[in-house]
């Protein structure tokens, strides 16, 4: 810092000694702001290499872990539960979330706007374990009137683990899509419609391939969050539903295992390569 | 005080603009948004061929004029007409009316050739026609090498011609032109108003055009329409704008003036002498409007006083007065006489060869003759 400074300071310029520790404490505090957010993970992702038959024990380094996760069924199913649940879930979602945030756009200005369009985010806030409280209870409501009206009842299980993720995942597509048309002039429609476009025309010539980068941002995102989601899917699963995480949580209460580190670690780096290419399509002009 | 816009009402000039049916024609239309009348009764007629502006402060309501004539919005009483035809309920994609936004508007996504090609594809013309016609409209906007650009490729210039393109390719009834030049600088503006201006005579299609800017307004139109508080207070050729005001804000609004005002003491044969704060003006009042004991309103441009250190006769008007102000304007200067405790003239002067140039603090005449003064028959 010194030879830094040294080049454009006059004599006797010298740093005052307070300032000097508020520069090393605010250093330190970085480092250990980031050490506290990727110690655990790095060590997560390390023990998942290890031989040894413990979790916390290191035994040196062996894929063993993870070829005992491929051989074992359960964590196959549960992958497959999850995919297949994200993927509903997320496109469900994404053409639900695309079309609201469309017309929130629309009535812009509006009377009573600012509180349709707060009303879309306020369960981005809600607490997962209301959210998935409200979403069982929901559900057994509706099993019950359904049982009266037609006599069948249905059970808790992969369809109501996709609507529960669809609801939630609805807010944070619709968000990222209104991102996008905020950016993107209402001008631009109008120009369309003025050069002969019918409204169904000024949305897939102008309107969808201008947002197209938000709409699947969006759904990237739905797919990401469904896929990692555990509180709502704990209370909204049934048997035969369980997926990745739930798969983890169970396997966890038999005892830590290195077996779940590397799963663990898979999950981790399959988020982070989703979350990565849902920021890089947003971004996208 | 609704003034009807039509070029037929206003051959005072003896020019005949045009004799057909308007391409565009608004009838008493009003716009109320909320409590807020945008628009109050306007009437406006548009003629083939014709170059007609909409001058007027910003929220005066000319861009909601324009935005009732292309189906963006709907009037909330009275009637709009493209080619003889009611229109209000109609959508934007069912009127023959392009606009040229003063944002460009032109789609990101797309090509500069895509752009201009995106109106005639919706008409679902053949490959062959809109690929010939869209390089006549790229050619007439000078815009051949860069058909394919995306417009952020663009400069602000370009962007324009672009837009322009875009909107004349398909051949509208009229073009609405919402303050088109106002991004663009100075020189690039007064540049591409030349253009314009070419280009709509050649084409021989209606422009109506927007703009805040009134010599933009005087110098490319045909007809300029003086626009405040959602009304048109005036409407006319540039020069019965700008010589015959109506009212003191078209006077003010449409270059500079000085506003006179004063009680008529006089009447004589088609002029009038009023009393005013610089002295005894003689007005020429052709309409004979004046009565002995009316206040009255005058309006005199800077341009036409003349000053003159002797008493030289010849004059109809001849004010003294204190040069109180000078400021150079490089191809003129503005002088600010004082003729009287409350009155002051601005007077302009053009850096001619032989005129004298007047100092600061000089004692004056201010001449004029009774004809260069206008009366304001509205207040």
């Amino acid at each position: 810092m010194a030879e830094a400074r040294s080049g454009v300071a006059a004599e006797g310029a010298e740093e005052a000694p307070m300032d000097r520790l508020l520069r090393g404490l605010l250093a330190l505090n970085a480092v250990s702001a980031y050490a506290f957010l990727y110690l655990p993970i790095a060590v997560l992702i390390l023990f998942s290499f290890s031989a040894s038959r413990y979790a916390s024990v290191w035994g040196g380094f062996s894929f063993r872990w993870y070829i005992h996760l491929f051989r074992d069924s359960a964590v196959r199913d549960a992958l497959a539960n999850s995919l297949f649940i994200a993927g509903l879930a997320s496109v469900l979602a994404t053409v639900m979330g695309t079309l609201l945030a469309l017309g929130l756009e629309r009535r812009r200005g509006h009377r009573h706007a600012a509180r349709w369009d707060a009303a879309v985010t306020l369960p981005i806030l809600i607490p997962d374990i209301v959210q998935g409280i409200s979403l069982l209870l929901f559900f057994v409501l509706s099993f019950s009137a359904l049982e009266r009206l037609l006599g069948w009842r249905p059970t808790l299980g992969r369809t109501t683990v996709i609507l529960a993720h669809t609801a939630f995942a609805i807010s944070y597509v619709a968000v990222v899509v209104r991102a996008r048309l905020a950016g993107m002039s209402r001008t631009l429609e109008e120009a369309a419609m003025d050069l002969g476009a019918t409204e169904w025309q000024v949305l897939h010539r102008v309107t969808l391939p201008l947002v197209w980068p938000g709409v699947l941002g969006g759904g990237l995102l739905a797919f990401t969050l469904s896929l990692d989601e555990f509180v709502i899917t704990f209370f909204t699963t049934g048997p035969g539903a369980t997926t990745l995480p739930i798969q983890v949580w169970s396997m966890v209460r038999r005892g830590v295992t290195p077996e779940i580190n590397a799963l663990s670690s898979l999950i981790l780096i399959l988020s982070i390569v989703l979350v990565t290419l849902s920021l890089a399509v947003q971004r996208k002009r | 005080m609704a003034t009807v816009c039509s070029s037929r009402a206003d051959q005072g000039d003896g020019r005949q603009v045009s004799s057909t049916a308007p391409v565009v024609e608004l009838r008493k239309v009003s716009k109320t948004l909320g409590e807020h009348r945008v628009l109050d009764r306007m009437d406006l007629e548009v003629h083939p061929g014709e170059f007609v502006s909409l001058l007027g402060p910003s929220g005066c309501g000319k861009t909601t004029s324009l935005r009732l004539i292309a189906g963006f919005d709907h009037p909330t009483s009275g009637d709009v007409y493209i080619h003889g035809h009611l229109v209000n309920g109609s959508p934007p994609y069912r009127r023959d009316v392009n606009m040229v936004f003063q944002s460009y508007a032109l789609f990101p996504h797309l090509t500069v050739r895509a752009n201009v090609s995106f109106g005639l594809e919706m008409q679902r013309l053949l490959r062959p026609e809109i690929e010939s016609r869209v390089d006549e409209a790229l050619g007439m906007v000078r815009m051949e090498g860069l058909s394919e650009r995306y417009p952020h490729q663009l400069s602000g210039g370009q962007q324009q011609r672009a837009a322009l393109a875009r909107a004349l390719v398909t051949r509208p009834a009229v073009l609405l032109l919402d303050e088109p030049l106002g991004a663009l600088d100075l020189r690039l503006r007064q540049e591409m108003q030349g253009e314009l201006k070419k280009l709509q005579r050649r084409l021989g299609l209606a422009f109506l055009y927007v703009t805040h800017d009134q010599e933009e307004a005087l110098t490319m139109s045909d007809r300029v329409a003086v626009m405040q508080g959602g009304r048109i207070l005036q409407c006319g050729t540039p020069a019965e704008v700008y010589e015959k005001p109506r009212t003191r804000f078209v006077a003010e609004f449409v270059g500079e003036a000085n506003i006179l005002s004063g009680r008529v003491i006089g009447l004589g044969e088609g002029s009038a002498s009023v009393g005013t704060a610089g002295g005894v003006v003689r007005v020429s009042d052709a309409g004979g409007t004046a009565q002995t004991g009316r206040e009255v309103t005058m309006v005199l441009r800077p341009e036409k006083v003349v000053l003159s250190e002797a008493s030289a006769s010849g004059h109809d008007n001849r004010l003294s007065g204190l040069v109180e102000e000078v400021t150079y304007l490089g191809n003129g200067t503005r002088y600010r006489v004082r003729v009287g405790d409350r009155l002051a003239l601005t007077v302009r002067r053009q850096n001619a060869p032989h005129e004298r140039a007047v100092g600061l603090g000089e004692k004056v005449f201010a001449c004029f003759p009774a004809d260069t003064v206008h009366l304001l028959t509205e207040e």
